[in-house]
């Protein structure tokens, strides 16, 4: 069986948000929810200033306080590493929200995709309704529903439940690659198996030295990040005491 | 008189249909009525569950000092004592029932249980602590604390009121993603407060019915606020210790951005009451008792949100994108109407049970 992860090339990523983009059409993620989103860290003192741009997705821990703290199992971990989320069994108790300590859960406060629900016309007389839009592509919901995503969970997770990234595990198990990965226009995001040591994931683990995101509480992250993007050129010098 | 008692008894009819009409809201439209969000997760409800259910579990091991151990003054308040703890217990469970986004999948709590998980045992210990609450007063209303099947309940129910606020505390004190929010002092600060807030209520709630009903265990009833004042004044004490224990320790955080105020005014009105119990006279009247109680209790709510907040306010990882260091919370008017359908839950079940149940009824 194998373990899957991901790793992101900081060097590569231009921060064009595609992988997010490309994320909530193919698993039908409501607005206000982010299953691929991005940390922006601004370091120095003007004008001497930068920013770090971070994507982000669940990273799928070895150790996942989120798995381990829900009472009913609905978030529990597949033999291949992915952290799964079964919205039947979620009684919405937001533990694993608490638990998680990197902020990738979100919880459905009502009902999912509020804007694509509104029967007001845009401009009366002259434009659809969101409803309307969403019915004439014969949509379920929202005009752009992937009926993939169904396959393993539901399509769209109804209110009340927690919802969260899943490397796209319904792709995943027909052989293809997360969305993200695909869309990434810059092949900054690398997936696959990280026990085939052939694989490109354990190819670049070996020649980089990665870091995880809060590494130390030992919840063992399974999205590892390598390089750095930082095009800044500097005169050699030892400072100055 | 009789008219008190309508009034009495149309405030609490509002107070229930209020929240039945909060619960169809909520069933309807989803927690987006309240003023949580996907950073500030856990809200007044969840503080009002706490509150309830530590109150239970305080009122539980009070009612065992007569039902276990034989203490005569609290032999004669048993009955009493067991029914606020099973009343508050089910407000606790109206609290938190309201809070959860599915209740309808509730069964796989039972079904796909986790029993690594600190919500699985908690909710575990008190559902055992509600059965053993409720055989107690049955074998109670039969006038029986002794037999075997007495015990059990009885031993049954002083473990669970044990054990609840400690697992109560673990649900926040053992989350990596918080270290120094809750930390694992959190548990024993819940017991220490379990008690205190059953002590207190028991209190306010002793007063008040000595006020009310005037009945021929005014002399008995004497006897037990005399000690309930001494208890209060105490366990507030020790909480007050630990409280501030507690906050020593959160300033002492290597970890500043998670450091939380040390709260003074808390401590300020925890030692108010602790103050007025030290003075014969006021401990000794109606209305110290009732001021110092009431303020308790109102402090360890406020103690509770505290707690509660204080380790959820700092948005984490991605969700600080666009969001202040710091958010702020107030309840929205559906959170409060969680926590009056709550109150009125627990006291129409105690005036339900004053009026039918015989509680001043002791057994042998
Ligand atoms: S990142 Fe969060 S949600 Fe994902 S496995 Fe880890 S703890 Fe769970
Ligand atoms: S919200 Fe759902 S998935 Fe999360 S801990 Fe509760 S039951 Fe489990």
């Amino acid at each position: 069986m194998p373990r899957y992860a991901m790793v992101i090339d900081l060097q590569r990523c231009v921060g064009c948000g595609a992988c997010s983009i490309a994320c909530r059409n193919e698993n039908n993620v409501p607005e206000g929810i982010y299953w691929s989103n991005k940390i922006t860290e601004t370091v120095g003192v003007f004008p001497n200033v930068r920013y770090h741009y971070i994507p982000t997705l669940c990273n799928h821990c070895q150790n996942a306080p989120c798995v381990r703290g829900c009472p009913t199992k609905a978030m529990h971990k597949l033999a291949n590493g992915i952290t799964m989320h079964d919205p039947h069994k979620c009684i919405g108790c937001k533990y694993c929200m608490f638990n998680c300590p990197y902020g990738v859960i979100y919880f459905n406060w009502g009902k999912p995709h509020q804007f694509w629900r509104n029967k007001d016309e845009l401009i009366k007389g002259c434009t659809a309704s969101p409803v309307e839009e969403t019915k004439a592509v014969d949509g379920r919901v929202i005009p752009y529903y992937n009926p993939d995503r169904a396959e393993t969970s539901d399509g769209i997770r109804p209110k009340g439940v927690v919802e969260k990234c899943t490397f796209c595990d319904h792709r995943v198990k027909k052989g293809e690659l997360p969305y993200c990965v695909e869309a990434c226009p810059a092949k900054a995001r690398i997936f696959g198996d990280i026990k085939d040591p052939n694989s490109a994931v354990s190819k670049l683990l070996g020649k980089h030295r990665p870091f995880r995101l809060r590494e130390g509480i030992g919840t063992e992250p399974h999205v590892f990040y390598i390089r750095n993007f930082n095009p800044a050129q500097y005169e050699a010098t030892k400072g100055a005491a | 008189m009789r008219i008190k008692y309508t009034v009495w008894l149309s405030v609490l009819g509002a107070g229930l249909l209020a929240g039945l009409y909060t619960m169809v809201r909520l069933f309807l439209e989803g927690h987006i009525l309240f003023n949580a969000n996907d950073v500030v997760i856990w809200t007044l409800p969840i503080g009002s569950y706490v509150f309830f259910a530590l109150t239970s579990s305080g009122l539980g091991l009070l009612s065992s000092l007569g039902f276990l151990f034989g203490v005569r003054t609290y032999k004669r308040a048993g009955k009493r004592l067991v029914l606020l703890a099973i009343a508050a217990v089910l407000a606790a469970f109206v609290s938190v029932g309201l809070e959860l986004g599915s209740l309808n999948h509730i069964y796989y709590i039972f079904l796909s249980p986790n029993f690594g998980s600190p919500i699985q045992i908690m909710g575990s210990i008190y559902s055992i602590e509600l059965v053993c609450l409720l055989g107690k007063f049955w074998r109670l209303h039969v006038n029986d604390a002794q037999s075997g099947v007495s015990k059990l309940f009885g031993i049954g129910s002083f473990v669970c009121s044990l054990f609840a606020p400690l697992v109560l505390g673990s649900v926040f004190g053992i989350t990596e993603a918080r270290p120094t929010f809750f930390g694992s002092f959190l548990p024993v600060l819940c017991l220490v407060i379990a008690v205190v807030s059953g002590v207190a209520a028991f209190m306010v709630y002793t007063v008040i019915h000595s006020l009310v009903v005037k009945g021929p265990y005014r002399e008995a009833n004497d006897l037990l606020l005399e000690d309930l004042a001494v208890k209060h004044t105490f366990t507030l004490f020790i909480a007050l210790l630990f409280y501030l224990l507690w906050a020593i320790l959160r300033s002492a955080t290597s970890l500043p951005d998670f450091a939380t105020d040390v709260n003074f005014a808390l401590a300020l009105f925890l030692f108010i009451p602790f103050a007025m119990g030290l003075v014969p006279a006021i401990r000794a009247s109606h209305w110290g008792k009732l001021v110092a109680g009431g303020l308790t209790l109102i402090t360890i709510f406020k103690l509770h949100m505290e707690v509660l907040l204080g380790g959820q306010v700092r948005p984490v990882g991605p969700k600080a994108e666009g969001l202040p260091a710091v958010l702020s919370y107030s309840p929205s008017i559906w959170e409060y109407l969680v926590l009056v359908f709550s109150l009125a839950v627990l006291l129409s079940l105690a005036t339900f049970a004053e009026k039918y149940l015989r509680l001043d009824a002791e057994a042998a």
